[in-house]
């Protein structure tokens, strides 16, 4: 099978995202070394030694350096910040592990989903996390001069605040998942969690609304009752859900829906339809194909499966490869 | 005969992909096969929905670990 190949150079060249291939036929680079002295410049005899051998397919047709995490092979930025997002070490540590998609599918504007991740990120601007960083200011609560001013009090613990929840009839639902355990952003992703969709929306609608009296508190001076932040919150979710609803009638005109049915073909013609299912657990690939005729009647089928799992792409068209390579 | 996928990626550099990678190798593979033992031939996207019957095949592939050839008896 061809794609075994195209693994094997891939595992001995995991670090090597410029993958050389070589022409038709030729098992390595001999007679086009010229080309290729970059790899003898860049990388340790040893490495460069493995490369210029790498087998090669035969329907391989151009000697060209090529960029692995891009499907045409040409480098571009977007890629390569893709691959040192997800495969960096360096990175990897400073993740916080957390269902971060919970955040992001919100139906609610970017800058509320923004502000979610800044809380449960830690790195909301609080006095707690100001002091942690050096910054000279007071640690007591803004709003109520009594506590430590961290993401926790303040938008859970605050008498204010839990007054604006009382205001939504969000908190005695908050108020059970509200344990003295959990972090701020761990409550966030809970209550999330357990709420439904309009829910959800206010929720996060009224902590961007809690902390904006907070700001207005700290630099105007200016202190809101408990409705006028309620209100806030309501208001922005109305109008913004209002223009959503104006969106959706402006593209709503100009979708047309199509037939999904499969459909018969011409007389003497026959049709295959092929298709490939991915399971990351079992690390393989399906491959179904499915010939039937001109009426419809079922002519053959066939599948097969390959391991390693592929990506996407990559995965519908080797299933295509193969249901052709069983057809012809 | 009519291949049928439902991915729009694979028809649309079938037919005007460019490049070189391990994907496009793939493709021209099938563009090979399209024009010679298989010169009829036509790939074509189809919607998800519509090929439920490859797709229940492929999904059946995960869990045996044999090739399976179907014909009428």
């Amino acid at each position: 099978m061809n794609g075994g190949i195209y693994f094997s150079m891939e595992s001995i060249l995991v670090t090597r995202p410029c993958l050389p291939s070589a022409p038709n036929g030729s098992a390595g680079y001999v007679g086009c070394t010229h080309c290729w002295s970059f790899i003898r410049y860049v990388f340790d005899p040893g490495t460069a030694s493995q490369i210029l051998q790498t087998p090669l397919l035969p329907s391989v047709r151009s000697d060209t350096a090529t960029w692995r995490y891009e499907k045409n092979g040409i480098y571009s930025v977007r890629s390569a910040y893709r691959d040192i997002i997800h495969n960096t070490d360096v990175l990897l540590q400073h993740r916080v592990p957390r269902h971060w998609s919970t955040i992001w599918k919100l139906k609610l504007p970017l800058k509320i989903k923004n502000f979610l991740w800044r809380i449960c990120r830690n790195c909301l601007s609080t006095r707690m996390r100001l002091l942690a960083k050096g910054v000279d200011c007071p640690n007591i609560c803004v709003v109520c001069n009594d506590h430590d001013e961290d993401g926790k009090h303040l938008f859970f613990e605050c008498n204010k605040s839990i007054g604006c929840w009382q205001r939504l009839s969000l908190w005695n639902s908050i108020q059970q998942m509200c344990s003295p355990s959990l972090s701020c952003s761990e409550v966030i992703f809970v209550v999330l969690q357990q709420f439904d969709v309009p829910q959800q929306q206010i929720f996060s609608v009224a902590l961007w609304s809690i902390w904006k009296h907070r700001n207005n508190k700290v630099w105007n001076n200016i202190v809101e009752t408990t409705q006028q932040i309620g209100e806030r919150a309501n208001s922005f979710l109305s109008s913004w859900k209002n223009a959503q609803v104006m969106n959706l009638c402006n593209t709503a005109n100009n979708t047309h829906h199509e037939i999904t049915r499969w459909i018969k073909l011409t007389v003497g013609r026959f049709k295959c339809n092929v298709d490939t299912a991915f399971s990351t657990s079992l690390n393989k690939v399906g491959f179904g194909a499915c010939i039937r005729d001109a009426e419809g009647n079922f002519v053959a089928g066939r599948t097969t499966s390959f391991t390693p799992s592929l990506d996407v792409d990559m995965g519908e068209a080797t299933g295509l490869l193969h249901a052709m390579q069983w057809a012809k | 005969m009519d291949f049928e996928t439902d991915s729009k990626v694979v028809v649309d550099s079938i037919y005007k992909g460019d490049g070189v990678s391990d994907f496009m190798a793939i493709i021209h593979d099938c563009r090979h096969l399209l024009m010679t033992n298989l010169a009829n031939s036509d790939v074509k996207f189809i919607r998800r929905q519509t090929n439920n019957v490859a797709h229940s095949l492929a999904m059946e592939m995960l869990v045996s670990s044999y090739i399976l050839i179907f014909h009428i008896v």
